[in-house]
């Protein structure tokens, strides 16, 4: 199998999970998808110097350091007066869309380390390292993420969805 | 809410309301190989192989001999043309990959001629969602952190019209031209140019001030390429560097130690970036969205045709 095939698969079994965590760091679907795609460009790339074994870790790193790239680059265009309409592709529910208000109201560092910790169940050290942090500020950042978390969903919206 | 709630929250929120996945594998190997060949093609020009640098000029002359050229595409002293786009405003009529999130780069804020600041490109995007930053706003200007105070100069606020001391000899400034659009031609072999402000890689110029060297003269080359189903500003611009200028400040800048002594600065997002190289008299910026990958555009950064202030 050339290494061509084995790209085409990777992206096949990878790219669905990459673009969920990608929607979760920045909450638009095209970016993720415009997220998702520079990842494996990256991977193209690279892909014969990266080893089988640590491929899933260094997409996630692309995509991650991709995120808080954009972030840092546009941030000047979030601050708007007039916020535009939602698009029609946002949150389908209500649920939805009272977490993704909870997740934009953090620092996109913060952000982006709740759900790697959370969601991707990365461990501590790995979140580290993917993040070029020390464990420790992984540890402050995630519980300060996670404490505006919890105080955003504890609006009314949320009372039935939180249960 | 405890942890379990959260992990259900956040896997809810990404596996609800999920449009349609619009990648394929065999787009993405097609445009890896696509950024290959070019990656592969401005190594052959920062090798100094003249011999494959003219054949693919002049293949990419002939290729495009039908296509209709700009009336102010003729820089002194530089002899090729570039494939002009024939409605230079126009919009392409496809969606564009990697924008598909934003308008085409640049397409309704091309900066005016004669403008005073550093041209910005790639701000015109219109996000379709707000989020609170951690960073300062214009709302909160005393929250501003490490920008230096405004001080009294001794300049005149207002650019001084006519030359300057430091300006360019006009056939070093031909050569740079020349340079860029020779460039241009290989990086982008099936693309068409389109004007930013000014006509395609014509040289323009306009004062900055420094505020301890006062008005200083800044120059650039620069268009607009539509490359098939891309779309975005490829600008050069030289600046010199006056002694003690102290390095970009912006954290998100990749620094690079290259081998010649020289610092470069990159930034790279996924819709595109910039790359400043300071040499010892000039400081070269290449501006070029999602055109061209960090090698090439270090590549075009460190060529000796771009150091006009030396």
């Amino acid at each position: 199998m050339g290494w061509q095939s084995q790209y085409a698969q990777y992206f096949t079994a990878r790219s669905m999970p990459l673009r969920q965590l990608a929607y979760a760091m920045c909450g638009d679907w095209h970016l993720a998808d415009d997220l998702v795609q520079h990842t494996f460009l990256q991977l193209y790339r690279h892909w014969r110097r990266v080893e089988q074994a640590t491929l899933d870790a260094y997409a996630r790193k692309v995509l991650v350091n991709a995120y808080l790239s954009h972030r840092r680059k546009y941030w000047r265009e979030y601050v708007v007066a007039d916020p535009p309409d939602r698009a029609a592709d946002g949150p389908a529910d209500d649920h939805s869309a009272a977490i993704g208000a909870a997740l934009a109201a953090l620092p996109p560092r913060q952000r982006a380390l709740v759900v790697l910790r959370h969601m991707e169940d990365m461990s501590i050290s790995e979140a580290a390292e993917l993040l070029g942090i020390s464990e420790g500020t992984v540890k402050s950042q995630t519980a300060r993420g996670l404490e505006k978390l919890r105080a955003a969903l504890k609006q009314p919206a949320l009372e039935e969805f939180r249960g | 809410m405890d942890e379990i709630d959260i992990k259900g929250a956040l896997r809810r929120y990404v596996t609800t309301g999920a449009p349609p996945f619009p990648l394929a594998a065999s787009d993405l190997l097609a445009k890896g190989r696509q950024r290959q060949l070019l990656r592969v093609g401005l190594s052959c020009l920062g090798s100094g192989t003249m011999v494959i640098v003219t054949a693919l000029v002049t293949s990419s002359a002939l290729t495009n001999l039908s296509a209709p050229v700009h009336p102010g595409l003729q820089v002194p002293g530089c002899e090729r043309s570039l494939p002009a786009q024939a409605r230079p405003t126009a919009s392409p009529t496809e969606p564009i990959v990697g924008y598909t999130s934003a308008p085409p780069v640049g397409s309704t804020s091309a900066p005016p001629v004669g403008f005073t600041s550093t041209p910005t490109v790639g701000t015109t995007s219109t996000p379709d969602y707000v989020e609170p930053s951690q960073y300062p706003t214009a709302e909160s200007p005393s929250q501003f952190v490490g920008e230096p105070d405004l001080v009294p100069t001794q300049w005149p606020s207002v650019a001084p019209e006519g030359p300057l001391p430091r300006d360019v000899d006009p056939a070093r400034l031909a050569a740079m031209a020349c340079y860029v659009k020779g460039a241009a031609l290989i990086l982008f072999p099936n693309a068409s140019f389109a004007p930013a402000s000014e006509p395609p890689m014509e040289i323009a110029r306009w004062p900055e001030l420094n505020f301890t060297a006062g008005w200083q003269p800044t120059y650039s080359v620069r268009a607009r390429v539509i490359d098939g189903r891309r779309n975005g500003i490829f600008q050069v611009k030289v600046a010199p560097l006056m002694p003690g200028t102290p390095p970009p400040q912006l954290p998100q800048l990749e620094v690079r130690r290259l081998g010649n002594g020289r610092t470069a600065y990159l930034d790279r997002g996924p819709f595109g970036g910039f790359v400043i190289v300071d040499t010892e008299h000039s400081s070269i910026a290449i501006f070029f969205d999602d055109l061209l990958t960090d090698d090439q555009a270090l590549a075009l950064a460190t060529a000796p045709e771009l150091d006009i202030f030396r």
